[in-house]
């Protein structure tokens, strides 16, 4: 009573909330419409107004589902108008009509947080429709708006009927907007210094693009040994199981020696090989990596990649290095041999001026007299029947390096190995070359794919025999490098399960760039759009119907079969008793659950829930509002002193 | 609110209890069984009260009360009767047998030979009899409560499974407490007293009360999912080797329907069907001769512990 006669001005919390609420909507409204087509803006302006209206009458709303209905028509109708030019567009006129459809609800305290994402979107969308420093006005209204907002929504969701004094209510309002200009220096921090930092600030959460080391148009001996300690992954390749002895995957051939290093000298087109043997196809996934080879297993007949090209040593390479991960289908020949009726000897025959007596002497007393074919045996037999040991340390890394690996040091890896071979075979007068690649693999049961990594690099030797070049590997195999099934523990399997997630990831993700999902996206619309362009009247009344179908499925789906009443109040019954240790098992009865509960007050309580609850429950009959009003509370009250 | 008056079946096994030290439990599914139109099978050692329990029954249920004792030269028409010349009348006159009561103890069925047992459980099932090609009416309501000692092996017809399925449960009364066995050494037996009970109830009564059950009691469509659902599990089991027959789904659902009228609800929950689970199905399902040997009750039970209730 004696408010009545107070002077002083008061105002309901739930009008402020309201107001303040029509404020930071139309906010969101002004940010965008000079950007958006004057249809939407007039249509939201109706819809504002018409708000306004039901709002002052107080009595009427429309009912929540028609809204619904309706705002999931407007999203699919705003993602039909989605196109790769213009994609913000229709989005801020879709959202700035949910956003007058919200305003038409009987709002709830969602519904106001709904509306300030909604505004907040706008005004995102704004931003990324101009360049304005109106922007950044309409940025700092919509900031103190919703913080003042969000207070007042707190005091509302408390009490809806609060009424404030003129003196609380700007009191609160000051307090609120402390929040903002608290905050707003961090704000301006990220908004300020993130956009103009040219390396993503964030870039450590999911280092892409390491740079790799990885195989170079030439290699000095011990190069690899850079590659083999890295333990990254170099590329996935889906395919199936394979023996694993067959497990080289070819890279590059390197043909010119100069006593410490490789190199690789010009190369003519494919057309003078052939190959024979059985196929195997693999999808390979490769990271990328400094160069611009493109690896499959040893022999690729074909890679399908855009602009790969190959040379005639069989190797596959990409106009430019490889800075971002690709995926290829190749289908290669599983045979060690690549026939050619000619090829130019002298390359393959040639070798440095400072190659040392030594090293001839020996190859002399390996070969001399046999055949080419027995010669090569031999040498291969030479270098890896044991005499010679693989490592990875302390590699003779001197200027003389295969003299040293073969009269002093007696270990290396394998372009120890692979370039004495070659030197030897050359010396023989056997024409010869080096390929590099990868050996091995983790196969992955879960993905169906080998998992190579850095440190499966590996080279090897061809040689020229009867007009084609066979496959020796003379690093003996025994060695830890290329270790193909190591120790299969849980951590292992664990390594390859997260690999093959990472793998899927980037077999649909990744490699799924944005450039072909708006490509694919268009390709679909196409296909929407075709049945309207020539179509009878009853057919497009057709698609029509279906159309409002699926709308009126969907929406029936998201908005009313929710989880019954019923099952809603027994699991939260279940979850209050699990709370207090009482777990049912899911054959119990609910009243043999009851049974266990050995605090009286609780038993009886809950008693009387069940059997009210059973009463209707299994007597088919549907709950009236007061009897779940009823039970909720029963459910409140269950553990109450 | 509750309009179930189950006040009656209270009384009678609150009464009952004091002269049956230690079968309550026995008792309540007797008038089960009783209530549901069903018969009842007691498997189990003599000298445990069957026949008091019987008597007390048909006592306090003011029913009448037959007993037949089954041996291996029983026959037939020593259950259903026969007709005997009168030579004052010149005509054949039936004489009822002990068939001819409201509630019947068949004592040790399984001595009786299969013809006999077979005569006795058409009567069961048919609730007639027919002798020299006239048909009897037996009277209503009509219960039978056959006893089964499975100690003894020698000299005896064990029951067929199919017959089986004919008892709407099988129960065993088993050894007294101590508590109640003393209480029994205490007071001497108490047959006497029992024949001295006024009856509770008469037969208009006892059939109102089963028509209440029949059509009064409401069975849920989620219940009868969940019973469907226990028939599946028991049907495909790898242990079973045939399952409930539709007899026995019967059964089930009646017996459920009884548990909750004398539990005072008109409606049946999930808490009926397992209760008398044990009574109910074990005796039905045959299992696989490999697994003959294994604890029936238990194998059901744990299937029935796979089975979500509906709420």
């Amino acid at each position: 009573m004696t408010l009545k006669n107070d002077p002083v001005f008061t105002v309901k919390v739930k009008d402020l909330v309201k107001i303040i609420t029509y404020f930071i909507g139309m906010t969101g409204f002004l940010s965008v419409y000079r950007h958006i087509s004057m249809v939407y803006s007039l249509f939201f302006v109706i819809l504002g107004i018409a708000s306004i209206y039901l709002e002052h009458r107080k009595s009427f709303y429309l009912p929540r589902w028609v809204l619904n209905v309706t705002a999931l028509t407007v999203i699919l109708f705003s993602i039909y108008r989605l196109n790769p030019e213009d994609l913000v567009t229709p989005v801020a006129e879709g959202l700035l009509i949910l956003l007058g459809i919200k305003f038409l609800e009987d709002k709830k305290f969602r519904d106001y947080m709904q509306i300030y994402a909604i505004s907040l979107f706008l005004l995102s969308s704004a931003a990324l429709l101009s360049v304005d420093i109106i922007f950044s006005v309409y940025l700092v209204i919509l900031i103190f708006l919703l913080a003042i907002s969000m207070v007042m929504l707190a005091y509302y969701s408390q009490k809806p009927d609060l009424q404030l004094t003129k003196d609380i209510a700007l009191k609160i309002v000051f307090k609120s907007l402390l929040i903002p200009l608290i905050s707003i220096p961090m704000t301006l921090f990220l908004f300020i210094v993130m956009p103009r930092t040219s390396n993503p600030l964030l870039d450590f959460l999911n280092k892409p693009g390491k740079a790799r080391t990885g195989f170079s148009d030439n290699f000095s001996l011990g190069d690899v040994t850079g590659i083999q300690e890295d333990n990254s992954v170099i590329f996935r390749a889906n395919m199936e199981k394979t023996d694993e002895n067959l497990l080289y995957w070819r890279g590059i051939v390197l043909d010119r020696f100069d006593g410490t290093s490789w190199r690789q000298s010009g190369q003519a087109s494919k057309d003078t090989v052939r190959l024979a043997g059985k196929k195997i196809k693999q999808t390979i996934f490769l990271e990328p990596y400094e160069n611009k080879y493109i690896f499959a297993l040893d022999k690729p007949e074909t890679i399908f990649l855009k602009d790969a090209k190959v040379l005639n040593s069989i190797i596959f390479y990409l106009p430019k290095d490889i800075d971002r991960r690709i995926r290829y289908e190749a289908i290669s020949v599983l045979s060690n041999l690549i026939y050619e009726e000619k090829i130019d000897e002298d390359r393959y025959l040639h070798l440095p001026d400072n190659i040392s007596d030594e090293i001839k002497k020996l190859t002399k007393n390996l070969v001399t007299g046999k055949e080419k074919e027995t010669g090569a045996k031999v040498i291969l037999t030479y270098l890896n029947s044991g005499q010679y040991k693989y490592s990875l340390k302390n590699l003779p890394l001197t200027k003389k390096p295969l003299d040293d690996f073969l009269f002093k040091y007696n270990y290396g890896n394998c372009e120890y190995f692979a370039s004495a071979m070659t030197v030897m075979l050359r010396i023989a007068e056997i024409p010869s070359r080096i390929v590099g690649g990868y050996k091995g693999g983790y196969y992955n049961e879960i993905g169906n794919y080998y998992l190579v990594l850095q440190k499966n690099a590996h080279v090897w030797v061809e040689a020229y025999l009867n007009k084609k070049w066979t496959r020796f590997d003379p690093t003996p195999t025994s060695t830890e490098g290329f270790a193909s099934s190591p120790k299969r523990n849980t951590l292992f399997k664990l390594k390859l399960l997260m690999d093959a997630i990472n793998y899927h990831w980037n077999a649909f993700v990744i490699n799924y760039d944005f450039e072909k999902q708006i490509a694919l996206f268009s390709k679909i619309k196409l296909g929407l759009k075709r049945p309207d362009i020539n179509l009878s009247g009853v057919r497009k009344y057709s698609f029509i119907i279906v159309i409002g179908a699926v709308t009126a499925f969907i929406g029936y789906f998201l908005f009313f079969n929710k989880n019954p009443v019923e099952k809603r109040l027994i699991s939260s019954l279940l979850r209050k008793m699990a709370r207090l240790g009482y777990k049912r098992h899911r054959a119990q009865g609910l009243e043999e659950f009851l049974l266990s509960i050995s605090d009286k007050r609780l038993k009886q309580r809950a008693e009387e829930f069940v059997q009210k609850f059973e009463k209707r429950y299994y007597r088919d009959e549907s709950f009236t509002k007061e009897e779940i009003k009823r039970l909720k509370d029963m459910l409140k009250y269950l553990t109450k002193k | 609110m509750n309009n179930i008056q189950n006040d009656r079946i209270d009384h009678i096994i609150g009464s009952l209890t004091r002269f049956l030290h230690g079968k309550a439990r026995a008792l309540r599914l007797s008038l089960i069984a009783f209530f549901s139109k069903g018969h009842l099978l007691i498997e189990d050692l003599p000298g445990l009260g069957k026949t008091t329990l019987a008597i007390g029954l048909s006592r306090a249920l003011g029913l009448n009360f037959g007993r037949i004792q089954c041996t291996s030269d029983l026959l037939p028409s020593d259950i259903t009767g026969l007709s005997i010349y009168n030579q004052a009348t010149g005509e054949f006159e039936f004489h009822p047998g002990p068939i001819f009561n409201n509630i019947v103890l068949v004592d040790e069925i399984n001595r009786a030979t299969p013809k006999t047992q077979s005569a006795l459980l058409e009567a069961m099932g048919e609730e007639q009899v027919t002798i020299e090609g006239r048909t009897y009416k037996l009277p209503l309501p009509f219960f039978v409560i056959a006893t089964q000692n499975p100690a003894e092996h020698f000299g005896t017809f064990p029951l067929p499974e199919s017959q089986l399925d004919r008892f709407i449960m099988k129960i065993s009364i088993g050894y007294p407490s101590r508590e109640s066995e003393k209480e029994i050494l205490r007071g001497g037996s108490t047959r006497e007293r029992i024949n001295s009970i006024k009856p509770l109830m008469d037969k208009e009564d006892v059939l109102r009360i089963q028509r209440e059950i029949s059509e009064g009691v409401y069975v849920s469509d989620k219940i009868l999912n969940y019973m469907l659902d226990i028939f599946e599990a028991i049907r495909s089991s790898r242990y079973v080797y045939t399952g409930l027959s539709t007899r026995g789904a019967l059964a089930l659902a009646y017996t459920a329907k009884t548990n909750a009228y004398i539990h005072g609800r008109d409606f049946v929950i999930p808490e009926d069907i397992r209760e008398l689970a044990d009574y109910t199905i074990t005796h039905r399902v045959m299992f696989r001769e490999e697994y003959e040997n294994m604890d029936k009750k238990e194998v059901i039970r744990s299937l029935m512990q796979e089975i979500a209730v509906p709420a």
